[in-house]
């Protein structure tokens, strides 16, 4: 990607408008900045040095280009491109563009792919930003337009302030997917249509929240063109605020009628189908009215009072009241919380203390006569907005918190009611996008379902709300946002489903499926705690799996014998640098200890390109799946490694624990990985730290390779898990993302048995026990075969541990080795499920 | 070097090593004078910015016998740690001056013509000037021309050096009656005038340092 460097007499400057640039484009771009001199009495100076460096440090073959502010930054500019190599000065070009405005335009046009050619005319053309309307028309005049041979649509603004920078840049680089000229025209505003995929012209047509626009494309993408900006507009450009609708009269504005529908009177609100599919966060069916939680403040209307004192009064004691609730919400509890949780309700109480928040509130209650609630709900709306407006995720997150303190607040201010995003009545609650502190406030409401438009199973929210016992589906679509408050709706947690218009008959069938899936739970339930034993004594381990020490309570209590897998990469995400060694012991001796001497399976992190993590600065990859994860991310970043296996030894102490390492492909690998884990225990030794040397080490297989060399693996190991979920979308050649390719990436694949198969028998034929820890260890139909396989322990979610003992409790050994021999002969998954499903069926019968 | 049979003889590593030195220690002892020349005209560091940049010259001193080494290792220095507009003007002065003695121990007069003339095409390069636009080249052209001349005449080292030194605290003068055309002192227009230059000034005080540190080990 082309790279960009930031000359700047100013240090701080230069770091500026880099992170200004940062927040401009979803896609992070090489940007460097060089400001400043090294000389703490006068930093101001351009070091050129500083700035050659800057450009390798961006170099790339796409090339460089470089800003500066004042006339010897240019000059240092100059010095530093000319102490490069020639080949490299050749792909380095200065270009004389104001610096802020510059960069900005520049980083757009790089992020939608732009030429360097094309990235320096754009930059150079951003002047003209600086000095608004004098010359629109000058600026579009060679763009005679033919109207003969276009097509145009018009579109509706809904962005509380219009395409301001963020939405004009994310409008640029959908449009530069576009081959052909794309014209914007601003009808409300009357301005001259503009080139849609410059940056510059979008900001010139200066479009506000309501404002009509016209999009003008040529007739063989106009369809694509115009299906692109209504996406764009129903998803508000990625933004929250949005502008009420002109269209209905306004009656009585009570606060809680404030808030617009979204996508409401819009003339291109998606045509509503009847059910939206998601991903199964945990299972289960509730059938009510549809509430949209609020994940913003209410509105309220500026009231005068006459006694400021008073109100000032009122106003302290509501923020007392708020932390007394925040301090009994974490004493209620208790051990389940875990350090994150705590520092989310810390942070909840540092914003009541907050001098710049609450002392402004008071300073406006005084000097304007305002009332409390009003300045609230401004106040603490202004600052939610600006975080949600941040590219960094962590930091959006942090505006849900500030929604949340600010609608506690409000609470004790104008009561329940008005403030609260939650309903009175029972409702299934439609999110947009879960946050873990959502989760940690239901944990005590009466809520029946919830679902969201974004966010994924193996989110830190998704692992939190899986232990929920009401259904959660996540990722239902920006459709879910056109559902009416209030709509009946029905939701099925273990299908995904989210039907908006059940039918009688719907809601008949849905009722029986209930009743099925509760008698099984109840079933289940009672069979937790019997033993995973088959009914001819052949005895299996029933283990869970677990990510966060949240789950500690719903693990203890699943009936899991042991923890077949517990990730970690949850300690390293949403926070600011990873955990130290000493945290990291902590936070696995208190997992450890809450296990009550049940063994504790530890995976090393396995952070890969698709879950990012801000502090590990890893590069984007294109094949994520394919790249830079497990193994061979720690092999590498050795520093993190070694701090975690020193953890994780340490708190061996507490109990017993197995160290497994994730994506071993090579026995190589392993091997380089034992040697580390040697020196830190060595390490260890030397300082006189106490840990447990005989613990158990063991290897995932989920990379086909290891499959296929497990005989060689075997010997070095003390056991194996097989991960399903990777390695049938390897062995297959399948995303399981996919949904046309869904059929492949089937566990249940005789392929992929079959893999199973030769691992299982590897690792029996050197001696070592052997797990399996994906998806598949707890699905029902895979489990007769699994057995008839050999596996030794089954590790799945904590919630499948009792259906999943009744399972083995209704089969006998051989009948599961003839029907598993069967099953790797058959044509395909649809066969074996087919086969299985008459299997059970039987045994059900008999 | 105090052996008086080699006066003929070149400028060695040394000797240019003195010079630095001695820059430096003038630009400290005139900090205050040349920022004071560079306030009406200019943004008052021009002191504070040569002072940093020969200090940080000095620290950093290749103890190498290659006279183009040590010019280079200056030149990186100045671009690095002076901070305005000199930085890169003199670090290309002394990256171009240096460039033909990469390897060498020590310059014969007619190199000494050559490293000026070398520098100061950089300078005018790198900063589209020209003798008369009040920069720092109208102190450094007449004491490049000086000592071509003085070189030309058979004159040794420590001889020509003095008067290049005397053209260019001449050149310096003659900047006062000039009208600004590059810089921030451009920006002043007839305002510039009746102002002696900073960037001349500084020229010329690093010229008699080089012609007094030869002097020097020459003895």
């Amino acid at each position: 990607m082309i790279g960009i460097v930031v000359v700047s007499h100013s240090a701080r400057l230069a770091e500026g408008v880099k992170e200004l640039a940062d927040g401009m484009t979803q896609v992070e771009i090489p940007i460097a900045a060089a400001g400043g001199v090294d000389d703490p009495e006068n930093p101001l100076g351009t070091d050129g040095i500083r700035v050659l460096e800057a450009i390798h440090e961006v170099m790339s073959d796409e090339g460089v280009l470089i800003f500066a502010d004042l006339g010897s930054a240019k000059l240092s500019a100059d010095m530093a491109i000319d102490l490069l190599e020639p080949d490299e000065q050749e792909k380095v070009k200065f270009c004389d563009a104001p610096l802020v405005e510059g960069v900005l335009a520049a980083a757009v046009q790089i992020a939608s792919g732009g030429k360097l050619a094309d990235v320096m005319r754009e930059a150079q053309e951003a002047g003209a930003v600086a000095a608004p309307e004098a010359d629109t028309a000058e600026t579009d005049a060679p763009a005679a337009r033919d109207d003969s041979n276009t097509r145009a649509e018009e579109f509706v603004i809904r962005n509380h302030h219009g395409l301001h920078a963020r939405p004009a840049s994310l409008l640029v680089q959908t449009m530069n997917g576009f081959d052909g000229d794309i014209r914007l025209e601003n009808l409300t505003k009357g301005k001259k249509p503009v080139n849609a995929k410059s940056i510059n012209g979008i900001m010139l047509s200066a479009v506000t929240g309501n404002d009509h626009v016209r999009l003008t494309a040529s007739p063989e993408e106009a369809d694509a063109v115009f299906a692109a900006m209504r996406r764009l507009v129903e998803d508000n450009f990625g933004e929250d605020d949005e502008v009420p609708a002109e269209a209905p009269a306004p009656s009585a504005p009570a606060p809680s009628e404030a808030q617009a529908a979204p996508s409401a009177g819009t003339s291109e609100a998606p045509e509503a189908t009847d059910t939206l599919t998601g991903i199964t966060i945990a299972p289960g069916f509730a059938l009510g009215p549809l509430h949209h939680v609020r994940q913003e403040m209410p509105t309220i209307e500026a009231a005068k009072i006459d006694d400021p004192d008073a109100e000032i009064a009122r106003f302290d004691k509501a923020l007392a009241e708020a932390e007394a609730e925040i301090e009994a919400a974490m004493q209620a509890m208790g051990d389940s919380l875990s350090d994150y949780d705590r520092q989310i309700f810390s942070a909840h109480i540092t914003y009541l203390h907050d001098p710049e928040i609450t002392g402004g509130v008071r300073e406006r209650i005084r000097s304007e006569k305002l009332a409390a609630a009003s300045v609230w709900q401004e106040t603490m709306s202004e600052l939610a907005d600006t975080y949600s407006g941040l590219e960094d995720k962590l930091l959006q997150g942090r505006a849900a918190d500030i929604v949340d303190v600010g609608q506690r607040v409000l609470r004790f201010l104008i009561g329940d009611e008005a403030a609260s995003a939650l309903p009175d009545e029972p409702a299934i609650l439609a999110f947009h996008e879960l946050h873990p502190s959502d989760v940690l406030r239901l944990a005590d409401t009466s809520v029946l379902g919830i679902c969201s438009a974004v966010g994924g199973e193996t989110s830190h929210a998704g692992i939190l709300a899986s232990n929920l016992s009401i259904p959660v589906v996540f990722s239902l679509g920006e459709g879910l946002n056109g559902v009416k408050d209030g709509q009946k709706v029905l939701l099925d947690g273990g299908k995904a489903r989210l039907d908006l218009e059940p039918d009688p008959d719907d809601i008949a069938k849905m009722e029986r499926d209930r009743a099925a899936f509760e008698a099984l739970r109840a079933e289940a339930e009672a069979a937790k705690d019997l033993a995973a034993e088959t009914k001819d004594g052949h005895l299996v381990r029933a283990a869970a799996n677990m990510a966060a020490l949240e789950e500690l309570a719903a693990v203890a209590d699943s009936g899991a014998e042991e923890i077949g897998l517990m990730r970690t990469e949850f300690l390293f995400m949403d926070r600011d640098a990873a955990p130290d060694e000493d945290e990291q012991t902590e936070i696995y001796k208190r997992i450890i200890a809450g296990l009550k001497g049940k063994p504790l399976t530890v995976r090393t992190m396995d952070i890969g390109g698709d879950k990012p993590v801000a502090y590990m600065d890893r590069p984007a990859e294109e094949n994520p799946n394919l790249g830079w994860r497990g193994l061979r991310y720690s092999l590498d970043e050795t520093a993190l490694f070694d701090t975690q296996l020193a953890a994780i030894l340490r708190a061996s102490v507490e109990g017993p624990v197995r160290i497994m390492f994730p994506m071993v492909a090579t026995l190589q690998e392993l091997r380089a990985a034992k040697d580390r884990l040697q020196a830190v225990k060595d390490r260890l030794g030397k300082a006189g730290q106490p840990f447990d040397d005989k613990l158990e080490i063991g290897i995932m297989i989920e990379v086909p390779a290891a499959a296929e060399m497990a005989d060689l693996l075997a010997p070095e190991v003390d056991f194996f898990s097989i991960g399903t979920n990777d390695l049938t979308q390897y062995m297959m050649a399948a995303d399981r993302a996919n949904p046309k390719v869904q059929k492949l990436s089937d566990p249940l694949q005789p392929a992929v048995l079959r893999m199973v198969a030769r691992a299982i028998a590897a690792a029996h034929e050197a001696g070592i026990w052997i797990g399996m820890c994906g998806a598949m260890a707890g699905n029902r139909l895979a489990a007769p075969v699994l057995l008839g396989l050999g596996l030794d322990e089954f590790s799945m979610k904590p919630t499948d541990i009792g259906s999943f003992k009744l399972t083995i409790r209704r089969l006998t050994k051989p009948a599961c080795e003839e029907l598993a021999a069967e099953v790797l002969k058959l044509d395909g998954a649809e066969a074996v499920r087919k086969r299985v499903a008459a299997f059970l069926d039987e045994i059900e019968t008999t | 070097m105090s052996d008086t049979t080699n006066s003929e003889a070149a400028v060695s590593a040394a000797a240019i090593r003195l010079w630095l030195q001695k820059s430096a220690e003038v630009l400290a002892e005139k900090r205050a004078y040349l920022t004071e020349l560079d306030s009406p005209i200019g943004d008052a560091d021009h002191g504070n910015n040569m002072d940093r940049g020969f200090k940080a010259v000095v620290a950093t001193l290749s103890d190498k016998e290659d006279v183009g080494a040590v010019l280079k290792a200056v030149a990186m220095t100045l671009i690095s740690k002076v901070g305005g507009a000199s930085g890169p003007l003199y670090g290309t002065f002394f990256l171009d001056a240096g460039k033909p003695f990469a390897g060498k121990a020590a310059l014969e007069p007619a190199d000494l013509v050559t490293m000026f003339e070398d520098g100061i095409a950089g300078v005018k390069k790198r900063g589209r000037a020209e003798p008369g636009m009040k920069t720092m080249l109208d102190a450094q052209i007449p004491a490049a021309e000086a000592l071509k001349a003085a070189v030309a005449e058979g004159k040794s080292a420590v001889e020509a050096l003095k008067a290049a030194a005397d053209a260019a605290e001449e050149g310096m003068k003659a900047t006062i009656p000039m009208q600004a055309q590059r810089g921030r002192a451009s920006y002043l227009g007839e305002r510039s005038i009746d102002h002696q230059d900073p960037g001349a000034t500084s020229s010329y005080l690093i010229i008699r340092a080089l012609a007094e540190a030869v002097a020097e080990t020459s003895q």
